[in-house]
Parts: structure tokens; C-alpha cells; sequence
């Protein structure tokens, strides 16, 4: 070992025990997919960010029994619900059932002249009683009279039946039958309910979905089937599925890869000392990433896969590269500038992702940019120090084919290749002008199309907000939201009148402002004057004028009373609707009015005016494109940073050309084969391919290089081609996924690398 | 021989007292069998809230299994149908019309099964939200109904009819006020 070797070792053992107790001791994994959400550039964006994680809609689990006939499927819908209501992991739970909620309706009845739209002065003039009154015949000779009776001495004015409604949400365009919610053709149970846990607490929403399963195989027969839906659960189903897959990713990568080089080099030490590097790179790399982000997103590790398949190109430059009659301090010393430039260049090529607004993109970014510099370093530094002299036995794989006849064989099929590029150009530059970027961000979602059709299916049935229109208005305080509300759903009464929208739902219809309060508190006449109205309103009705003392003793409690305030609906389902419409966001009280069965967006906006409507997928896609125009740029810096470091490595422009030209030709393929495959690129397309950039030119530096023996040609297409495979094999295990994102880099990445390999062969020069 | 006589003259007795006295299960059979009916009734509610007894009078419609028809004709027009678990409320002007859906279970629905499982001779569904007590003979029973659900405020539910035909029907709710319905013969 030599001096500068030693050092070398000791600086990397330093490093990794330093890393090994800062990751026991402070490495944080999280598991937010939120991560993957783009950073809010706007107001509006952010506002969505922060609905989609923690919004009132994010909250509710719709559930659908099935399988069987309505009145089997109204039996076990009614009973879950049961089970599910006493289970304080739900705060609300809907059956179509209004008797479920009695605090609440309790509630209402308490307040009811203060809550109901009705009241005005008009109401108790003896005109406006008598109408009420007629009304009130009818209930208490109707069948349900002993019953409606009581109600109806309280509440002669029909508020409580009138505001009843409002417990069940809107039910607009919903369907019932045997008292339980019911899909229109009745094959469907339906139940919502609204976890405690906030859509981003993945265990609590995880124990949540885990608690309707259980109370559903308590109580329904082997043939109903239980379907479920909400963004709670699609989070804890991608989480699974992406650490699934990324975990089955590494393991296939890291497998597929030492049984490369085992059958490459017939020998367990350097198989064995080729990973030292990209696990020394993958160690390390986790700790940079947790120390310049914090927790560290459990995909971001699931990546390992990508960064193995990178890392252990440069041991096999290394080792592959030993002539025999060589020490590997030699080989290192003749190609060692070559690595260098390759690793600088990989490293290049993770920038585009670590300036990306994706937090979990830039920290993959971060992850593969480390990983790679640490896993050059030590392949430079430590391996040559840390392999016995006779460890690299020549017992290695003759190359595949004859190199003297390989190679040249490859360039003269130079033109085929550059054809092949023109002809990527040509299909790229259509598909440009076609649109060859996907900004819908739920392509982006793990979700599989069937169960994002199941949600649609619940949402419209449940008549749960669909997610996608919100009116919005704010103010600096909560009143003035609250009163801001009010003056919105006025808006939007008059749009439903129209036919524009079924309905939607805001914070003033619980809670409603002090000045309205205020304005029907003083429309309700004293005890007094209300007794004589009522003796002059019965005057030819059957009733007693004093049948009616409870009413005017509430009436009364209520006009000398306090106003309803947040803190009185404390306990009942209506202090949660109030707080998931009415929330505080950067500074601001922002009133929420989620619409539901939008059909006519232009009645709509002409019916709100000035106050704005907030089309969530609007906002998610511009939001996508706005990131991939950013991301557009930072590739850009990206590809000048490579350009830039690979002619100071190599000092000559008409090199540095020869060496680009097969690699952007490699990504001119790739995007035309993605392009004829039916891809619409992404923002991880896009990220990916600045990493085939890297990679690409680290075939094109090895094959460039200038090479005096067919020995050095040979080594030179053993290395590049064991590299190769070893890059594809990583994409491949990540392609084979079923996660959209890594589907995407794998795809990118694999195809990249063929490209790369076979455009750097066939335009390499003969030296 | 006279022992024997006696014996005999006893237990024939007994036997014919057994067949004369009428059982739940034989009066509901006996409703059971009417698939269809329309009667024309009157209705006097007496109540506390009322300063005298109100009147209504109309025709009740019935058809099996499970739909109801009150048809208020005076004092005011007024329909009210009931179906399954769906009740409607109609006055002439359909878009009027409001409908709302009986919870299962609810007190409101044993209000209604009390006329409605009597008029399909569903013993199970009566027996479920009422203690049933029958008494008189095939040609001249009566019925008497007891709610098992101590949130319905009503006392008693008494029915009197003759064969398969009702002819009264008395609410009796628990503040004293009360509702007697009268049925006259059939409407063809």
C-alpha cells in the first residue's frame, strides 16, 4: 500500500464511521408523499398543495358495500356505520341517516333562528304565521302526528325540517333506499366518513382504512364485497407500492449486477470489492441528503437501485481496464483521468434533479450526485489500495465478440446510426409541435386508472365534493371570511338556480356571520308581541293560541340571547365541517365553498363575478407545467455544466464535439422511442434524461480515449460494455415497475443507455 | 256412563271454545289475504293543542305488500303515500311534491307499520314494534297494540273489524290526546 493509499483509506474509513453515527443517531425517514408534490409558486397553488394534504375533502373514506340484494346491503352498511361512529378514530360518519346525528341536531334546534336563511320580519307578521301554521295542521293530523306534535308546538315555523338538510352535507343528486345511501341502480351501499387523521398522517390514515376493513369483516357475509376510496388510502397504497417496487428494484439491481461481474471477472474479489464503492457512495450519499434536507424521503432511499447501477460502472473501468503484467496503481494512473471526467460528468448529470422543485426529486438529485463523487473517490483512491496484488487473477471473460473485428464492424455502420438520429430528430421535432409534454398531475399519481374510475364512481354517488372546484374567499379575519362566505353562496344559490352546479357547501351555513346573526336576531319579535300575532293567526286555524308557548319562549331566549359562536358547535360534526371550510393560511382566514356536479363552468364564473373559482386541476396542471419549464431549465444548466466540465477535461473543442454527438444523438432516440411507444413525457422524463446524458458520455470518454494496443481496445469495449449492462440492468429493475415515476426513470435511463452505448461505438473514431 | 257423557259433553266443549277463540296468527291470515283495498274513512283528532276535535275525511288506499295511500279530501287536499321506506306528500301541484325516506328502526317507522303490517297481516313486522293482543271472535275482533319502543309516544293502537274488513282504528298517545278513525265500506 502506498502512502498516498494509506491516507486515502483512512480518510474513507473516517468518512463512513462518521456517516455510519450521524444516520444511527439522526436520520430521519419520512414517508409525506407531499414530497412529490411541486413546490406552490402562487397563492392558489399553495392553498392546493395544502388542501390536497390536510383539506376536508382529503379526510373522507367513501365506502361502497356490494354483491349482494339492497335490503342485505342496507343491513351491513347500517351496521358498519355503527361500529364506525362509536370508533374514535372517525369524527363523522354518514349514512344518509340523519337520526344518527342527534348532538348535531340537537344543536341546530337549540340555534335555530339564528342558523335558519329563512328567518326575516315577514315570518312573524299574523300573514306569515298563518302560512306556517296551515302547515302545521297537516303535521299533526298526518300519520306521523304524535311524533311531529311536540316539534311542531316548539318549532311551528318549520326551521328545524328546513335546516335538516344541512346534516347530511348537500343531497343533492343522491339516492336512498331502506334508509341507507344507495348507488342510483341499488347495486351499491354507500357510507362516508371522515378520519380524525390528517390525509398526510399515512399511519393514522393506514389504521383508519385498516378499522373499516375490520368492522366490515365483522359484519357482512362472505359475498359482499367492500370497495373503498379516498386519498388517504391511494397514499398508503403508493407508499406501499413505490417501496415495494423500489425495494424489489435495489435487490434485483444489486443481484443482477454481482452476477455480471462475477461471470465477468471468474473471481470473488473483485466482484466483491466492485461494490465497496457504490455502497460506500449510497452510505455516505444518504447522510448528505439527511443533513441538507432533513428527513429523508423512504423513496429517495428506494433509489439506491439507480445510484448501484451508476457507482459500480467506475470499479469496472477500473478493473476491467487492467492489462495483464499490470499493477492496478498503473491502471489507475493511465486511465485515471478518464474517471475523473466520467464521474464529474455523472455528476452533471444529477443536477437538473437536485435543482428541481420536487423535494423528493432534488434529493434523489442530491443522493446519485454524492453517491457517484464519493464512489469515483474511492475508486480512484482507496480501491487500488485496498486490493491484494494478486487479486485480479486473468481468469476474465474473453470479450463477447472479437474486438479488432467488433468495433470496426460497429463503425461502418456510422451512417445507419447518424440516419437513425436524423430520423429521432425529425419525430421528435413533429411530436414537439403535437405536444409532447403530459402536465396532468394525476399521471404523475401511482393510482392505477381503475381505481381512480372507482372514485369518481363513489364521489358522484356520495355527492362528495368532487375535489376539483372551489369558489375562495379570504379576509384578515375570520368574520370577515365568514361574512365573505355568505356573500359567495348568495352568488352560487342563484348558479344552482340556473342549472350551473347540484350544490356546495361553505362555512356561513353552520356558522353564520354576526351580522346575520344580528339581522335575524332582531327580526324575532318579543314574547309579548309574538303571543298576540299568534291569537290573531289562529283566529280561523283549529289551534289554541297557547298550544304554541314553547315556540315563543325560544324565540325569546334566542332574541335576548348570545349569538352563536365556533366554540358552541365544540363536540359535534359541525365544529369539524366549520373548521375544514374556514381555515387560516399564510396570515389569512380563507373560506372554502367546495362545489360539487359542475356542469357549466362559464354560468359559473359569470355568476360569482369577482370572487374567484379555484379549478384544482387547472391549478395542478400549470402548476406541473410552470415546474417543468423550470425543470427545462435547469437541464439546460445541466447539459452546459457537462459541456463545460468535458472540454476542460479533454481541452480540445473538436473532441469535446466528437463526444457529445452520440450522446444527444442517444437522447434524440430515447425521446423518439418513448415518443412511439405513446408516452407523454414528464418532469421525471425529462430529469432522466440529463442522467443518459452522463452516462452516455462516460462510454463516449472511454471509447474516445486513445488506445495504442488491441489489448487497450479490447479492455476498453469489456469495460464500457460490462458498465452498460450494468446501467441497464439498474433501469430495467426500475422499468419493470408498475409506479408511474419509476417506471418513467427506468424507461428513460435503460433506453438511454443502449442508445448511448451503440451511438459511442459505431461514431467513435478508429484510432 | 253418565261420567262418561259428562267427559265427553266437557271436552267437546273445550275443543269448540278453542276454535271459537280468535288467535293473532288467524287474523292475520285473514288480512293477509286482501291484495288490494280502498275504503272511505273519517278521522276526528282530539288534542290539547285544538280548540275542538278537527275532522278529516278522505279515502285510505292499500295494496300489498307495502304501499299506503291516505287521500285527505277535507278540510285541505292532501296526499300521502307511503312505499316501502319512501314516504310522498303530494298536493295536486307536483312540483310541490316532497318526499322523504322513513329511517329503519325509527320510531316513525312503527308508527307507520302499526296500520300498515296490520293491513298486510305481517305478524312478524307488528310483533317486532308492538306487544299484539287479540280478542272477540272471527265475526267481530279487535286488535290491541302496545309499543315495545319506549321513544314512540303513543299508548295504544286499537283496531275493531268484522272478518277481513276494519272498521275503527284509535290512537292513543301518551299526553291524552287521540285520534279516532272510522272506515266505512269499501270503495269500488
Amino acid at each position: 500500500m502506498t502512502r498516498r493509499g494509506g491516507v486515502a483509506v483512512l480518510l474513507w474509513v473516517a468518512a463512513l464511521a462518521a456517516s455510519m453515527a450521524w444516520a444511527t443517531r439522526s436520520l430521519v425517514v419520512t414517508t409525506d408523499l407531499s414530497a412529490f408534490l411541486p413546490q406552490a409558486a402562487t397563492p392558489e397553488q399553495s392553498l392546493l398543495v395544502a388542501q390536497l394534504r390536510d383539506g376536508v375533502a382529503s379526510r373522507l373514506i367513501l365506502i361502497g358495500v356490494e354483491g349482494m340484494d339492497a335490503s342485505a346491503l342496507a343491513t351491513i352498511a347500517r351496521s358498519m356505520a355503527n361500529e364506525l361512529a362509536a370508533d374514535s378514530k372517525f369524527v363523522f360518519v354518514a349514512d344518509g341517516d340523519a337520526t344518527r346525528l342527534e348532538r348535531e341536531r340537537a344543536l341546530i334546534f337549540r340555534w335555530r333562528y339564528l342558523l335558519s336563511p329563512a328567518i326575516d320580519a315577514s315570518r312573524f307578521t299574523p300573514d306569515g304565521l298563518r302560512v306556517s301554521l296551515d302547515e302545521a295542521v297537516r303535521l299533526v293530523t298526518s300519520p306521523l302526528a304524535p311524533l311531529a306534535k311536540p316539534l311542531v308546538t316548539a318549532d311551528p315555523t318549520g326551521e328545524l325540517l328546513r335546516l335538516l338538510p344541512v346534516l347530511g352535507g348537500d343531497a343533492a343528486g343522491r339516492s336512498m333506499r331502506e334508509g341507507v345511501l344507495f348507488s342510483p341502480d341499488g347495486k351499491r351501499a354507500l357510507l362516508v366518513v371522515q378520519t380524525r387523521a390528517p390525509a398526510f398522517d399515512l399511519d393514522g390514515q393506514q389504521a383508519a382504512i385498516g378499522a373499516v376493513r375490520a368492522a366490515f369483516a365483522r359484519v357482512a357475509p362472505s359475498d359482499a364485497r367492500l370497495v373503498l376510496s379516498s386519498p388517504g388510502l391511494h397514499a398508503v397504497e403508493s407508499r406501499a407500492r413505490i417501496q415495494a417496487d423500489a425495494q424489489l428494484a435495489s435487490a434485483l439491481t444489486l443481484g443482477g449486477v454481482l452476477l455480471l461481474l462475477a461471470s465477468t471477472y471468474r473471481s470473488a474479489w473483485p466482484t466483491l470489492l466492485s461494490a465497496i464503492p457504490a455502497l460506500s457512495g449510497l452510505a455516505i450519499g444518504v447522510v448528505v441528503v439527511g443533513v441538507a434536507f432533513g428527513p429523508v424521503h423512504a423513496i429517495t432511499l428506494g433509489f439506491g437501485a439507480m445510484l448501484i447501477g451508476e457507482a459500480i460502472d467506475y470499479p469496472t473501468y477500473l478493473f476491467a481496464n487492467n492489462a495483464a503484467h499490470e499493477s492496478l496503481d498503473q491502471t489507475q494512473a493511465r486511465i485515471g483521468r478518464t474517471l475523473m471526467l466520467a464521474v464529474a460528468t455523472t455528476a452533471c448529470g444529477a443536477l437538473a434533479m437536485l435543482l428541481s422543485g420536487f423535494r423528493g426529486l432534488a434529493q434523489l438529485g442530491l443522493l446519485i450526485l454524492s453517491g457517484v463523487v464519493v464512489a469515483g473517490l474511492v475508486t480512484q483512491y482507496v480501491l487500488p489500495a485496498l486490493t491484494p496484488a494478486r487479486a485480479l487473477a486473468r481468469k476474465r471473460s474473453r470479450p463477447l465478440v472479437d474486438v479488432s473485428r467488433a468495433l470496426p464492424f460497429l463503425r461502418r455502420f456510422a451512417w445507419l446510426v447518424g440516419g437513425a438520429i436524423a430520423l429521432a430528430a425529425i419525430v421528435v421535432a413533429l411530436a414537439v409541435r403535437k405536444g409532447i409534454w403530459d402536465d396532468d398531475l394525476a399521471n404523475l399519481n401511482p393510482l392505477q386508472s381503475a381505481t381512480r374510475q372507482l372514485d369518481r364512481e363513489l364521489r358522484e354517488q356520495t355527492g362528495a365534493p368532487d375535489l376539483r372546484y372551489l369558489a375562495v374567499v379570504g379576509d384578515s379575519d375570520r368574520e370577515g371570511a365568514i361574512a365573505a362566505s355568505e356573500r359567495a353562496a348568495a352568488a352560487l344559490e342563484r348558479a344552482v338556480a340556473q342549472g350551473a352546479l347540484a350544490g356546495f357547501d361553505y362555512a356561513a351555513r353552520y356558522l353564520p356571520s354576526e351580522t346575520t346573526q344580528r339581522q335575524r336576531q332582531s327580526a324575532l319579535p318579543d314574547a309579548a308581541t309574538l303571543e298576540s300575532t299568534l291569537a290573531k293567526a289562529v283566529a280561523d286555524l283549529p289551534f289554541r293560541a297557547d298550544a304554541f308557548a314553547p315556540f315563543v319562549t325560544d324565540v325569546e331566549r334566542t332574541r335576548a340571547g348570545p349569538l352563536l359562536t365556533r366554540g358552541d358547535l365544540d363536540g359535534t360534526a359541525l365544529a369539524l365541517k366549520v373548521d375544514s371550510l374556514l381555515v387560516r393560511h399564510q396570515g389569512r382566514w380563507i373560506a372554502l365553498l367546495p362545489l360539487s356536479g359542475v356542469n357549466d363552468v362559464d354560468t359559473l364564473r359569470r355568476a360569482l363575478g369577482d370572487t374567484p373559482l379555484l379549478d384544482l386541476k387547472a391549478q395542478a396542471d400549470a402548476l406541473v407545467s410552470g415546474y417543468r419549464n423550470q425543470s427545462l431549465r435547469s437541464t439546460m444548466l445541466g447539459l452546459a455544466c457537462l459541456v463545460v466540465v468535458l472540454y476542460l477535461g479533454v481541452r480540445s473543442i473538436p473532441v469535446t464535439l466528437r463526444m457529445l454527438a452520440p450522446v444527444l444523438g442517444a437522447v434524440l432516440m430515447t425521446v423518439a422511442a418513448l415518443v412511439a411507444f405513446g408516452a407523454k413525457l414528464t418532469i421525471f422524463h425529462l430529469v432522466s434524461l440529463l442522467l443518459v446524458v452522463g452516462v452516455g458520455l462516460n462510454y463516449a470518454l472511454f471509447f474516445g480515449r486513445p488506445q495504442a494496443t488491441l489489448e487497450e481496445r479490447e479492455l476498453t469495449l469489456l469495460s464500457v460494455s460490462v458498465a452498460g449492462l450494468a446501467t441497464l440492468i439498474a433501469a430495467a429493475s426500475l422499468a419493470l415497475s408498475s409506479t408511474p415515476v419509476l417506471q418513467a426513470i427506468g424507461m428513460t435511463t435503460g433506453l438511454g443507455a443502449v442508445f448511448a452505448f451503440v451511438a459511442s461505438a459505431a461514431l467513435s473514431k478508429a484510432s | 256412563m253418565k261420567v262418561s257423557t259428562v267427559l265427553v259433553a266437557a271436552t267437546l266443549l273445550a275443543v269448540a271454545d278453542s276454535a271459537l277463540a280468535f288467535s293473532p296468527a288467524e287474523l292475520m291470515q285473514l288480512l293477509s289475504e286482501v291484495q288490494s283495498s280502498r275504503v272511505q274513512f273519517t278521522e276526528t283528532r282530539h288534542s290539547a293543542m285544538l280548540k275542538k276535535p278537527l275532522t278529516l275525511s278522505g279515502q285510505l288506499v292499500y295494496r300489498r305488500p307495502d304501499r299506503l295511500e291516505k287521500h285527505v279530501q277535507a278540510p285541505f287536499v292532501e296526499t300521502i303515500t307511503i312505499e316501502g321506506s319512501r314516504v310522498t306528500v303530494t298536493r295536486g301541484d307536483k312540483s310541490a311534491d316532497r318526499v322523504m325516506t322513513l329511517p329503519a328502526g325509527s320510531a316513525a317507522q312503527g308508527l307507520i307499520e302499526s296500520l300498515r303490517a296490520t293491513l298486510a297481516g305481517d305478524l312478524p313486522t307488528l310483533e317486532r314494534h308492538f306487544a299484539v293482543a287479540v280478542s272477540g271472535s272471527r265475526s267481530a275482533w279487535s286488535l290491541s297494540l302496545s309499543p315495545r319502543d319506549g321513544t314512540l309516544p303513543v299508548v295504544r293502537v286499537a283496531f275493531e273489524g268484522t272478518g277481513d274488513r276494519i272498521q275503527k282504528i284509535e290512537v292513543v298517545e301518551s299526553g291524552g290526546d287521540r285520534t279516532v278513525t272510522t272506515i266505512s265500506d269499501e270503495v269500488r
